[in-house]
């Protein structure tokens, strides 16, 4: 009994951290890939991010400190006009099928 | 051009995100599907893969299952990339049956087990190689399409920041695949050797190494890393006369322990392979029936002259981008041709991605296959996570031999206090009833706190038993942590139990 009351009193270094999660605030400005012999990014990234990178990867959660490279929400009170929006934002091109469907009421479909 | 415009009407275009995480791709998809319910499905990809290796193909699937449109692009003509095809899965194959074979010619009488005429049948093993990847590879395409993954079959070129043409391998019309996200996984090749052209015949590389239709009678290894050694176990088992040529002092992969490299090197010894350390190849000729190869010594620059039927050159491998199209958008490569990214695998580009071999880091599959799911989540998520502290290296000779987290030598030149464990496997039960007692179990701990810093083990079983060792660094496992978990009896890792037990105080069984 003795030894193994001695050994319940050990706290080991693993312990239960409970369920991970994603942290609340991350910071996502390039920084160095931690496999990266270099310590240091090209200065192209930041130059990139500064002139027309603006409308990819999880934006919503960006840094302070990132935010000016990065945000491409517009000045507050201020908003994007539709025909402003990337291509991609914009209606899809009607198809000749998606056309024929309609013009034919669907008809061409059960054909 | 921004305009101020009164908020209700600018509400309809510019759609709230539902999530803290969605990204704009999220909002993208929702809004098309809602604007147009009947339209045609789009074209359009939230991510294309290039290249289906295990980075590949994993960041492809689990994009798949994070609900993002995904293609991969491979121009294999079949999926698993270098390691499945012509790499990790075929040399195990080939080890594992070689090894087969040279234990029944070799070992298996001291067990108590006699058997006469027994013969090499190389193209059955060869065969039985082929099937395995054919499996595995099939493998892969079932979970495509259990996944929703489009397998594109081709040569993928980035043409734009959100474009990746692709030229069918079958000869047909080029695709354009529109894309949010690009992930590239495209890997690596074998680094050629200055004045020897490879033909993957007399002149080959790892590919030719897992093909050959004869047993040569002489074979020479140039590098004397993990798959020069796999490779040239299998040959040795087979009945080559194998001499392994390296340049440095030692053998082994990045990051291997000098005490296991040093054991390794006299067991692969004994069994017939011979070392010719601390040498450089000086020039090669294959113009002959065989290849002669002129090396010297790096210590006394003595010259020497070696000839063999086969040479394989196993001197590393580069990253591979040819026909990629970095160019086209101006994406940086360093001076070993590596592609440079951020701690997200960003490139410049936000949306361009760059995972596994073709980046930084070991050119190991499993690193790989992390970097792919966290590069999708990275997308879908904003986060994402690979401990590059805790991640195993085995090399697959006989016996394995595996490590994980720091070696002496690293330890020693960062300047911090350690303590090291050792534990036989001479000296471990299992080990003795399966008569096979080479190698030995190293634990590597801080000296002040006890966590372990490094593992290194050689010995039966290694690439198996390191799995614990990686979760004790991964945890920051203290040395007693692992020493007073129980460990079954009798098995192989009792050794580890024990070799931990050495760390913090004594090993009982040595």
């Amino acid at each position: 009994m003795n030894p193994t009351r001695v050994l319940a009193r050990r706290t080991p270094l693993i312990h239960f951290i409970g369920k991970r999660s994603i942290p609340e605030a991350i910071d996502h400005s390039p920084r160095v890939h931690p496999a990266s012999p270099s310590s240091s990014l090209p200065t192209s990234f930041k130059q990139y991010r500064e002139s027309v990178a603006n409308q990819h990867g999880p934006l919503a959660t960006r840094s302070a400190s990132s935010k000016s490279y990065f945000s491409p929400a517009p000045p507050q009170g201020q908003f994007f006009d539709r025909s402003e929006l990337p291509a991609r934002f914009g209606r899809l091109k009607w198809s000749s099928a998606e056309i024929d469907a309609v013009e034919s009421g669907g008809a061409n479909l059960a054909a | 051009m921004l305009k101020t415009v009164q908020r209700q009407a600018a509400s309809s275009v510019l759609r709230p995100l539902r999530s803290r995480f969605a990204s704009p791709s999220t909002f993208y998809i929702a809004d098309r599907q809602s604007r147009r319910g009947y339209s045609s499905e789009s074209g359009e990809h939230d991510v294309v893969v290039i290249g289906g290796g295990p980075g590949g193909y994993v960041a492809a699937i689990k994009a798949a299952q994070l609900g993002l449109k995904t293609a991969c692009v491979e121009k294999r003509g079949a999926l698993g990339g270098t390691c499945l095809n012509v790499g990790c899965i075929p040399s195990k194959s080939l080890l594992n049956n070689s090894h087969i074979y040279h234990q029944i010619k070799h070992d298996i009488k001291q067990r108590g087990i006699e058997v006469d005429n027994v013969r090499l049948n190389l193209d059955q093993m060869m065969a039985a190689k082929d099937k395995s990847v054919k499996g595995l590879t099939g493998g892969i395409e079932i979970l495509f399409k259990q996944n929703g993954v489009d397998y594109v079959k081709g040569t993928g070129t980035i043409t734009g920041e959100n474009e990746v043409k692709v030229k069918p391998i079958d000869g047909g019309e080029e695709i354009s695949l529109k894309t949010k996200n690009i992930i590239i996984a495209t890997g690596s090749e074998a680094t050629p050797f200055p004045g020897l052209e490879v033909d993957e015949k007399k002149v080959i590389t790892s590919t030719g190494a897992i093909a050959l239709t004869e047993v040569p009678k002489k074979m020479i290894v140039i590098g004397g890393g993990i798959i020069g050694l796999e490779m040239g176990s299998v040959w040795s088992r087979l009945g080559a006369e194998v001499t392994v040529v390296e340049f440095l002092d030692a053998i082994g992969g990045p990051g291997m322990d000098a005490d296991i490299a040093k054991m390794a090197q006299r067991i692969l010894g004994r069994q017939g392979i011979k070392f010719k350390t601390s040498h450089k190849v000086l020039s090669g000729d294959a113009s002959g029936e065989g290849v002669k190869l002129e090396i010297e010594s790096v210590k006394n620059q003595k010259k020497d002259t070696l000839e063999a039927d086969v040479v394989l050159v196993a001197i590393g491998r580069r990253p591979y981008t040819e026909g990629l199209g970095l160019e086209n958008v101006g994406i940086e490569t360093d001076e070993r041709g590596r592609i440079i990214i951020d701690q997200e695998y960003r490139t410049k580009h936000e949306n361009i991605r760059v995972i596994g071999d073709v980046t930084f880091g070991a050119m190991l599959a499993h690193k790989a296959e992390e970097e792919g799911i966290a590069a999708a989540e990275f997308i879908k998520k904003g986060y994402g996570h690979v401990n590059y502290g805790a991640i195993p290296s085995v090399m697959y000779t006989h016996p394995e031999a595996a490590w994980v987290g720091q070696s002496e030598q690293e330890v020693k030149a960062s300047g911090k206090e350690y303590v090291v464990g050792t534990f036989p496997f001479l000296a471990n039960s299992r080990a003795k009833t399966n008569l096979e007692t080479d190698g030995m179990v190293k634990f590597i701990a801080d000296k002040e706190t006890d966590r372990v810093l490094g593992i290194h083990i050689i010995g039966p079983n290694a690439g198996e038993m390191i799995a614990e060792g990686v979760l004790a660094i991964e945890y920051g496992a203290s040395s007693e942590d692992i020493a007073r978990t129980s460990h079954a009896h009798p098995t192989l890792s009792e050794a580890f139990k024990e070799a931990a037990m050495a760390t913090y105080d004594k090993a009982i069984h040595a």
